[in-house]
């Protein structure tokens, strides 16, 4: 499988007893580790644009958040001014740790695997992050930036920076399966309902051949076909 | 994975808001409400504190407590004790908490001149 150095995220540990409940008040999909392992979820603004996407895991008692964003002393910031008066304490251990991206065949279903010099996370079947010490040497990582986003258009993966930015929300750039449609109010779900409820707005990321469409329309260009995001 | 629970660890500085001295009013239908809830008994305080989350980012928070391990500012409004957090003063300073007495979305409500935008139910705040 191929694996690249993934220096875009950060590792942030939530602990406190009311860690779960912090990020599920702030976040777009339901926090609920009986379901499942691994959980996709969005940070969002009050006009429900992209803020971060956190990919959750449990470790012992922490909560463990891979986290990507655009600005992450922003994100850091607004996660400790709602901390207030409830039991939650943040720490950033991304320069402990090395973080690989491994995408392609062989991806084991969602879920962690643990060993003592890997963390495996597997986010959604299609690809995974493995964490592991500082202290070990880098595995080998490709620089073959094109295989990946021809992997990515293939798939039909949105990717922050191209079609995850912060200027659209979770219905515009593919990431619908983040979005909880039954959980309690979180921050800019008024604004997600109403675009459910009235069907606008709504988009959705296809792939087309680089022939039927200008680069200006596409999101990612891939060596034949590119992902683009077209309303429903 | 190096959790860092050893010493490399580097836990985030929290920046603390500053505490601020809580002025706050209650409005005749809220105060009548109160004396139903708390009756006779005046050594219980309504907690008005804030939590992250809802549309807009935070909730409103109320409860009615004899006493919190929270760190709190006391203050006694027309014979009832209110706490506020200090870690939330300088969200609710200026409030006035109401009631409104309908049969669908009534109840207490806080009105915030802190709040940039509130949700539709206004529960919550930014």
């Amino acid at each position: 499988m191929p694996r690249m150095a993934f220096d875009d995220a950060n590792l942030l540990i939530f602990s406190g007893e009311d860690r779960l409940r912090f990020i599920d008040g702030l976040s777009s999909n339901k926090i609920d580790f009986n379901l499942t392992d691994v959980i996709n979820t969005l940070i969002l603004t009050t006009k429900a644009k992209i803020m971060a996407q956190l990919h959750l895991f449990m470790l012992n008692d922490m909560l463990i958040s891979i986290t990507i964003s655009d600005n992450h002393a922003n994100l850091v910031n607004y996660l400790n001014s709602k901390i207030l008066t409830q039991q939650v304490a943040i720490n950033d251990v991304t320069k402990l740790n090395h973080i690989d991206l491994v995408y392609g065949e062989n991806t084991n279903m969602v879920g962690v695997t643990v060993s003592e010099e890997i963390t495996k996370v597997n986010v959604n079947g299609n690809y995974g992050f493995e964490i592991y010490s500082i202290k070990q040497n880098r595995l080998l990582t490709s620089t073959d930036q094109q295989s990946f986003i021809d992997w990515r258009v293939d798939n039909l993966i949105p990717w922050h920076g191209y079609e995850i930015t912060n200027k659209v929300n979770p219905y515009q750039c593919g990431l619908d399966d983040q979005v909880h449609e039954n959980k309690g109010c979180y921050t800019g779900q008024e604004v997600l309902t109403r675009m459910r409820s009235r069907n606008k707005g709504m988009r959705e990321l296809y792939s087309v051949e680089n022939v039927e469409i200008s680069d200006d329309k596409v999101t990612t260009k891939g060596t034949t076909n590119s992902l683009a995001v077209k309303r429903i | 994975m190096d959790c860092g629970t050893c010493e490399s660890a580097s836990p985030i500085v929290v920046q603390k808001p500053e505490v601020v001295d809580v002025a706050l009013t209650i409005t005749e239908n809220a105060q009548s409400m109160l004396e139903q809830a708390f009756g006779d008994d005046r050594n219980m305080a309504l907690l008005v504190g804030v939590l992250s989350g809802g549309c807009s980012g935070y909730m409103y928070d109320l409860q009615i407590v004899e006493q919190t391990d929270i760190d709190c500012q006391e203050l006694a409004i027309s014979g009832f004790r209110i706490l506020v957090p200090n870690s939330s003063s300088h969200l609710l300073n200026g409030i006035e908490i109401d009631y409104e007495d309908r049969l669908m979305g009534g109840g207490f409500k806080i009105n915030n001149p802190n709040a940039e935008s509130s949700c539709g139910c206004g529960e919550s705040f930014s």
